[in-house]
């Protein structure tokens, strides 16, 4: 099923606020599958398989320790949503020397924060780990070599600099599993309230009745 | 002659413009949505047509009413039931409506209409695609929608004063456009010119839903009536508008999209500051005013509400509309900067709503000088979204405190300060709003209280060294984040930001749900509760057919009336 760049975005939201982020992540989570979707990257399945892997772990533990420097995480797993905040963030201190980034879940997931320090820097950046290499102009992304989809990278190194050849088709509409869609589908299931009797009768405000 | 403008009138100031009492004092104006879309649609010369009209005596069936523009082409696919009384709600969690529609992107082939037939009529629990642009449901207002067919059939015009206290034959009671159940989304369109407004695919979607009702009802009544039906007069059907109830589904959007919320408020602001800066009024301008100015108290003299709260600032309204009748006898707009001079004396004479009512109406006789502001209405700039990690602490702080000053001091532990929390009900996913010490819902907390938001990361931020980037900040407390994020869109958006308590005990709800529908276009707002609002669409307007550039703009008042 095809579904609107807006949905995945709405949808993103509510996931990574059910996964236990703050709103201010969450928000960037739905900006970022929305990047990705757009970008021809299955963003769905990205922030899903994340999401996954850090629900139950304490998120605190998963982000890096201090902006400057190569980044790791107290636990040794590294959460690409909190550590592609910072890097859209500090882009203008990591814009001459780069940025070493240790543990990565789901390293394509960098990439929309990557793409931000892009346009904020008017450059290209590549984003390699093991012999995957990405770059993007802040627009659009193109695959230099191996496999986007991985669940986690060793060492993900990002930098300015590189080439966007050949870029990945822009889309307008997001084709995910329905398998990653039922994913994030269920971690926004969790900020939904319960319903009561007592909420559906006062909380919208309205009777049920329409007959006037 | 271009119009003399004093350089020196300032914008009015946010901490006065975005209280939640003035903004739930607003009125529709000539930047509301559905006014720019009538000025586009006659200035291009649209045209209108009913290609299907496959209704059945008991009124079902399927028709698709298109309306074509200069480049494209949209239709209304209805599609029409015969409801059992006893599944007639206007809420969300309602199943089944009377009528239920999507506009079409293009022209619709039958395999389309087959497709749209299995899922428009089951609304949220159906699913279109980038093909329709919105989808929507209406339901009839049970009382007039029977007198107008027993009436009609009867070859007699429906009774004016049972029409007079409803105002429409149908209300929708949702409106769903940018990607809703699979629709296109807005940026997928906003390159349009005729979409780039905002909510131009639904107030198109609206627009062309009045001329499907009113042949509706014609139609059963001569299924009816056989021969001795009539249709309603075009003075009647003129009269008719659509209705609308809305729940809080509303009041999230403005708090969550703070960006575009600023365009709305502040191309009005702008357009109150181009008016107010006119030196002078020439004869024509003020002729062309009076005449708004009397036309505008029929559309307040039936403006109807039961609820208390309503019932109050109508009645204040109305005293103000006879201070201003008083004023404006005499010489009051022959001075120097006459509009400017009228809104200060509304500041000291007039309630909220009379204040809002004489800031839009200023604007009537200056299109040349303020419609072209309609495209700002628009929020079109993703890169705002983007958080600026280098800003100093000492800059953010100062951006919390232009916002939210205010609520530095507030006690937000004190239980009337916080007493609600803004939530969405697992039951098909309906925005609500409850008692945070009474039910189970703080958990399930949605983000609709920036200013209590903004006094924890001001607080959080106390600490820290003035010349720090804010990125280090966040690295260390991304709880704080989408307040950061709202702190730094306020430095170019002065009107982002509601300057009262969301969550407070006294909070009412209405108010959000009314700026909003102001911004529409809206009329005749009429609060059924605190949370939940019923209103008039396109009453006075022309029909499609009738569309034309001299009767596109002013059509909200009506005319020979008062």
């Amino acid at each position: 099923m095809s579904f609107a760049l807006i949905e995945v975005e709405a949808t993103a939201k509510k996931a990574a606020r059910g996964a236990g982020y703050g709103w201010g992540v969450a928000e960037e989570a739905s900006k970022a599958a929305r990047w990705l979707c757009a970008a021809g990257i299955d963003g769905v399945a990205a922030l899903a398989r994340a999401l996954e892997k850090v629900d139950g772990k304490t998120l605190a533990d998963l982000t890096p320790t201090a902006l400057g420097g190569d980044w790791r995480s107290e636990q040794g797993l590294m959460c690409p949503l909190s550590a592609g905040a910072a890097l859209s963030d500090a882009a203008v201190f990591w814009a001459e020397e780069g940025k070493r980034i240790d543990g990565v879940v789901v390293p394509v997931l960098l990439l929309p924060f990557a793409a931000n320090a892009a346009r904020q820097l008017d450059k290209v950046v590549t984003l390699s780990w093991g012999s995957t290499q990405i770059a993007t102009d802040g627009y659009v992304a193109s695959v230099v070599s191996g496999d986007p989809a991985a669940d986690s990278a060793e060492t993900v190194v990002v930098r300015c600099g590189g080439e966007v050849s050949q870029a990945l088709p822009a889309q307008t509409r997001a084709i995910p599993s329905d398998a990653d869609w039922s994913t994030l589908n269920q971690f926004a299931h969790r900020t939904y309230a319960p319903d009561t009797e007592e909420s559906r009768l006062k909380g919208a405000g309205a009777g049920l009745n329409d007959n006037d | 002659m271009a119009t003399s403008l004093s350089p020196d009138i300032p914008l009015r100031d946010p901490a006065r413009v975005m209280r939640l009492s003035r903004l739930g004092s607003m009125h529709q104006c000539r930047l509301s949505f559905m006014r720019v879309l009538t000025r586009r649609m006659a200035q291009e010369g649209w045209q209108f047509a009913r290609p299907v009209f496959n209704i059945d005596d008991k009124g079902v069936g399927h028709a698709v009413y298109s309306a074509q523009g200069p480049e494209r082409t949209y239709s209304l696919v209805v599609f029409a039931h015969d409801l059992p009384p006893e599944m007639r709600s206007d809420r969300v969690i309602a199943t089944a409506w009377d009528a239920t529609f999507t506009l079409f992107d293009g022209i619709p082939s039958e395999a389309d209409i087959e497709s749209l037939s299995q899922n428009v009529p089951y609304q949220e629990a159906g699913r279109v695609n980038e093909k329709s642009l919105s989808v929507s449901r209406a339901n009839r207002s049970v009382r007039l929608w029977e007198h107008f067919l027993e009436a009609l059939s009867r070859g007699e015009q429906p009774d004016t004063d049972k029409i007079e206290a409803v105002g429409y034959l149908m209300r929708t009671t949702a409106v769903y456009g940018s990607g809703k159940l699979g629709a296109s989304d807005y940026d997928a369109i906003s390159d349009r010119d005729e979409l780039r407004v905002p909510f131009q695919v639904e107030m198109l979607s609206v627009f062309l839903t009045r001329a499907f009702v009113r042949d509706l009802v014609n139609h059963m009544a001569r299924a009816r009536g056989g021969d001795k039906a009539v249709e309603m007069s075009p003075e009647i059907a003129g009269s008719l508008g659509i209705g609308n109830s809305t729940g809080l589904g509303l009041g999230p959007f403005i708090v969550n999209h703070p960006l575009l919320f600023n365009n709305w408020i502040e191309t009005r602001e702008t357009a109150i500051q181009r008016v107010r800066a006119v030196e002078t009024a020439t004869a024509d301008e003020i002729s062309a005013f009076r005449q708004v100015f009397a036309r505008s108290q029929a559309l307040v003299a039936n403006w109807r509400s039961e609820h208390p709260v309503q019932i109050d600032k109508l009645a204040a309204l109305r005293t103000d509309i006879t201070r201003l009748q008083d004023h404006l006898s005499g010489d009051a707009l022959d001075g120097a900067q006459p509009w400017d001079a009228l809104v200060r004396w509304s500041e000291t004479a007039l309630s909220e709503e009379g204040q809002e009512f004489i800031a839009s109406l200023i604007l009537e006789p200056y299109g040349a000088l303020v419609d072209d502001l309609a495209p700002s209405l628009a929020d079109v700039d993703s890169e705002a979204f983007r958080i600026d990690g280098r800003m100093p602490i000492s800059k953010v702080r100062a951006l919390i405190e232009a916002s939210f000053g205010w609520a530095l001091d507030v006690d937000w532990s004190a239980r009337e300060n916080c007493a609600r929390a803004w939530y969405v009900s697992e039951e098909k996913l309906e925005p609500r709003v409850g008692e945070r010490f009474e039910e189970p819902i703080a958990p399930y907390e949605t983000p609709l209280a920036p200013a209590r938001d903004a006094a924890a990361a001001h607080t959080a931020l106390k600490d820290w060294t003035d010349t720090k980037p804010i990125a280090a900040f966040l690295l260390r407390h991304p709880e704080h984040r989408h307040t950061i994020r709202r702190a730094q869109i306020s430095a170019t958006a002065p009107y982002s930001e509601i300057r009262d308590n969301t969550i407070s005990a006294e909070m009412f709800p209405v108010d959000f749900l009314r700026v909003k529908l102001a911004f529409f276009g809206a009329t005749h707002f009429d609060p059924r509760s605190d949370r939940w609002v019923r209103i008039s669409m396109y009453g006075n307007a022309p029909y499609p057919e009738d569309l034309s550039p001299e009767n596109a703009d002013y059509w909200v008042y009506p005319e020979g009336l008062s």
